[in-house]
């Protein structure tokens, strides 16, 4: 059974938890604070939309988040872990079996096939994903006739679909969600919220999604503001936060 | 769009392999010698007549290679290229045994121009076979 | 596609750029196929060389003074010369210290008309009461049958087989065996027994277009085989040092004689292969370097999916083994088609013995070169394959954005 509180149940285990993390660049001479002293958590069933200008931060953010590059400080928990104390392959296979990630551009494989590219993680998971999977998962997308597309026959919103599908593949229970629909009309994004909405409600995934479109944060459960790396604001926004009994 | 592109390429390749047989007798040509027969009659040795036969098939897969490239319809394709994959056949069988080429294995004929037809005959069967094998299904179009 | 994995990955990058793919797989072929027709051509000259030296049985051969080069073209490619000696010289040779056994030869051209052959083609006149070279060969295959004086051995590409008969200088012959194939002169050889030339000799001016000037004493060649326990280069020193006007050559000195001819277009040939494989090297590094820098985004986003460092590299370096494996098997074949269409043609311009060695050989030999070439691959790709899967997954994508 499902019930909601107010993201601030003591009892809850954090799925995400940043301890003032940093992230610095050299560039040239310059040291460039991409991310800056951040400290967050976020909760079981949270949908958390991350917003701010281009170069505040929100993409390094999300890197940090899901493993793809190290902290210049700080420590990052994921499920209770720190990422500090994974190796690599430790770190593979957490993102291979437990994260799932959908980029902007969504960046398929341009010689698979819409169903191949859904299949593919299959390759770094637990076991391979079966074409009949593959085809579910495109289905529950919208795309149930484009199975032997190639992603230059399908439109910027498809292949977004398509990227969901991939990032779904091995029933991940965090997604972090890139800008999916940064190159998409205000339609398709409309689509694309929809599918991540009913994920979230429906299957009580732990959504992180990262927008320019400070309007779309609205449908999430927690509203992040990033600015020259800080995270200046940690709103709640409907008041309420599923989690799991 | 891509089976058109697979198709005009098996075609192209078809016409330049039918263009090679046909000026293969002309680069490595067969013996020049002249036979005298028993009557006094002088006629040309049976390697002559193979270069001919040969010429002739080259025009024929250089034309259906053309025809491949320009023709838009999968079965047509693949119907030419049965008949390109024959044609190859028809190479290679030629100078062994419907028109065999001189007897003595250091002639001229057997040096050079009967190699050169087989291996390019054997490269047109591949070429048929490949071609006759292509799914004959359009892929689909985008709708958005 | 039925399965997902990391060949048939690499097989689809590979045909994403299929015209980068076929540019390289063609460079990597032609420098597998370059190599290995120079090796099986050379290994087909080493081949043909001890089988020959094996039938010509003997350890010296003796000729006129002046006519050595001639008399080893004629054995070597078998292109016939004649020249003639007084057979004097085999009764001194024969008594000399370390001499086993001599047996004469004449050597005479057929004429360019004969039927049996297109060319003119040579006639050996031996004597079967001493040959040794002939000799073994119709113990085992005519089961020690006497040999008629008109009774003829043919090499093999002499267009007469057993039981055929034929016309040389009006005098009629017949066919009673076919030596095995040796790649060398010995092909186009018709070995004739003494009595039956010297009597096709004598009748040629009554019977034959053209008249054979060749006295009853002329010999063209001594066969001498050396005692055991003699050595082959003191016995020549002798003999030379015993004789006027002849000269001696052992059958080391006639690998020698192919060797030297050999030595130049072998040279540049696995001069010009080194260069292409070097090259080659070179430009598939450049071009990894190049698909991977292309494809960085890409990689970063496989590694995003959970594709350990280690596939990553795999990858990389199965792409690059899969083109250069296609590339290395596509130039053996094509190169073992053309070798096989043109090997006549090939051994009559290079003025080689040949003979192609066998299967089992070939085989060794084109799987080295499969692997010399999947090693190429190996070494051009493995800095792109390191430095892409050690890359941090976000900058990998951010590079490539």
């Amino acid at each position: 059974m499902m019930s909601r509180n107010n993201g601030n149940d003591a009892a809850a285990k954090p799925v995400i938890r940043l301890d003032n993390i940093s992230k610095h660049y050299q560039q040239g001479s310059e040291t460039v604070r991409a991310v800056d002293d951040v400290t967050l958590q976020v909760l079981p069933g949270d949908f958390a939309s991350i917003t701010g200008r281009s170069g505040s931060g929100k993409t390094t953010l999300l890197s940090l988040i899901g493993g793809l590059t190290t902290p210049s400080r700080g420590e990052v928990e994921i499920f209770g872990e720190a990422m500090s104390s994974l190796n690599d392959d430790a770190l593979s296979f957490l993102r291979a079996n437990r994260i799932g990630f959908v980029f902007q551009f969504a960046s398929l494989i341009p010689t698979l096939t819409a169903q191949d590219n859904v299949r593919l993680p299959g390759m770094f998971g637990e076991k391979p994903v079966s074409p009949k999977d593959a085809a579910d998962l495109l289905a529950w997308v919208g795309l149930s006739d484009k199975l032997h597309n190639f992603p230059a026959e399908l439109s910027g919103g498809q292949q977004t679909r398509v990227a969901l599908a991939r990032a779904l593949t091995n029933h991940p229970s965090l997604l972090l969600a890139d800008e999916p629909t940064g190159n998409l009309d205000v339609e398709t994004e409309s689509e694309i919220l929809t599918l991540l909405r009913n994920l979230n409600r429906e299957r009580g995934m732990t959504i992180v999604l990262v927008t320019h479109n400070p309007e779309l944060a609205q449908h999430g459960t927690r509203h992040l503001v990033m600015q020259s790396g800080k995270l200046t604001e940690n709103i709640i926004v409907n008041k309420e936060v599923l989690i799991r009994e | 769009m891509k089976q058109l592109k697979r198709a005009s390429t098996s075609g192209i390749a078809t016409a330049v392999l039918g263009f090679l047989i046909v000026i293969t007798p002309i680069i490595l040509p067969v013996c020049e010698g002249l036979l005298e027969l028993a009557s006094g009659k002088q006629v040309p040795m049976r390697c002559h007549w193979t270069a001919r036969a040969e010429m002739l098939l080259g025009v024929l897969i250089f034309i259906i290679g053309l025809m491949i490239t320009f023709l838009k319809n999968p079965q047509e394709r693949r119907r030419l290229h049965h008949l390109v994959a024959m044609l190859g056949a028809a190479t290679i069988l030629t100078p062994i045994f419907i028109i065999p080429t001189c007897m003595n294995p250091d002639m001229a004929c057997n040096l050079a121009t009967k190699p050169a037809l087989i291996i390019l005959g054997g490269v047109v069967l591949l070429v048929g076979m490949a071609g006759s094998r292509t799914p004959s299904m359009p892929s689909s179009e985008s709708t958005e | 596609m039925k399965e997902i994995n990391l060949l048939t990955l690499a097989l689809q990058n590979l045909r994403r750029k299929p015209y980068r793919t076929i540019v390289i797989g063609l460079c990597v072929a032609v420098a597998t196929g370059s190599l290995f027709a120079a090796t099986i051509v050379l290994r087909g000259v080493q081949h043909s060389l001890t089988v020959g030296r094996a039938r010509l049985g003997a350890d010296l051969v003796i000729v006129p003074d002046g006519y050595e080069t001639l008399a080893q073209e004629a054995f070597i490619t078998g292109q016939p010369s004649t020249f003639y000696m007084s057979d004097v010289a085999e009764k001194k040779i024969s008594t000399l210290s370390g001499v086993n056994q001599t047996s004469p030869q004449v050597f005479v051209e057929t004429l360019s008309n004969a039927s049996c052959c297109i060319g003119e083609f040579f006639l050996v006149g031996f004597d079967p009461e001493t040959d040794f070279t002939i000799s073994p060969w119709l113990t085992t295959h005519l089961d020690g049958k006497a040999l008629g004086p008109f009774d003829i051995i043919v090499g093999d590409r002499i267009l007469l087989r057993e039981g055929e008969t034929v016309i040389f200088y009006g005098t009629d012959f017949s066919v009673v065996g076919v030596l095995e194939k040796t790649g060398m002169g010995i092909d186009r050889t018709i070995y004739v027994p003494m009595e039956g030339l010297r009597s096709m000799i004598a009748n040629s001016e009554t019977l034959a277009e053209q008249t054979l000037e060749i006295s009853p004493n002329d010999l063209s060649s001594i066969m001498v085989s050396v005692k055991p326990d003699a050595e082959i280069l003191d016995v020549a020193e002798l003999i030379e040092a015993n004789l006027d006007g002849v000269n001696v050559f052992t059958a080391t000195q006639l690998n020698q004689a192919v060797g030297n001819q050999l030595q130049g277009v072998l040279g540049i040939t696995f001069g010009v292969t080194a260069s292409l494989w070097l090259m080659s090297l070179f430009t598939i590094g450049l071009v990894f370097s190049l698909i991977v820098n292309e494809r960085q985004r890409e990689l970063g986003i496989l590694r995003a999916m959970g594709a350990k460092r280690k596939v990553i590299f795999q990858l990389v370096m199965g792409e690059a083994g899969l083109l250069t494996g296609l590339g290395g098997l596509s130039g053996l074949v094509a190169a073992g088609v053309l070798l096989t269409g043109f090997s006549r043609l090939i051994q009559l311009r290079l003025r080689i013995p040949y003979l192609l060695p066998n299967v089992f050989e070939i085989m060794g030999i084109s799987l080295l070169l499969l692997l010399l070439a999947l090693f190429t691959g190996a070494l051009a790709s493995l800095h792109p394959a390191l430095s892409s899967s050690k890359m941090e997954p976000y900058a990998a994508i951010r590079k490539g954005e």
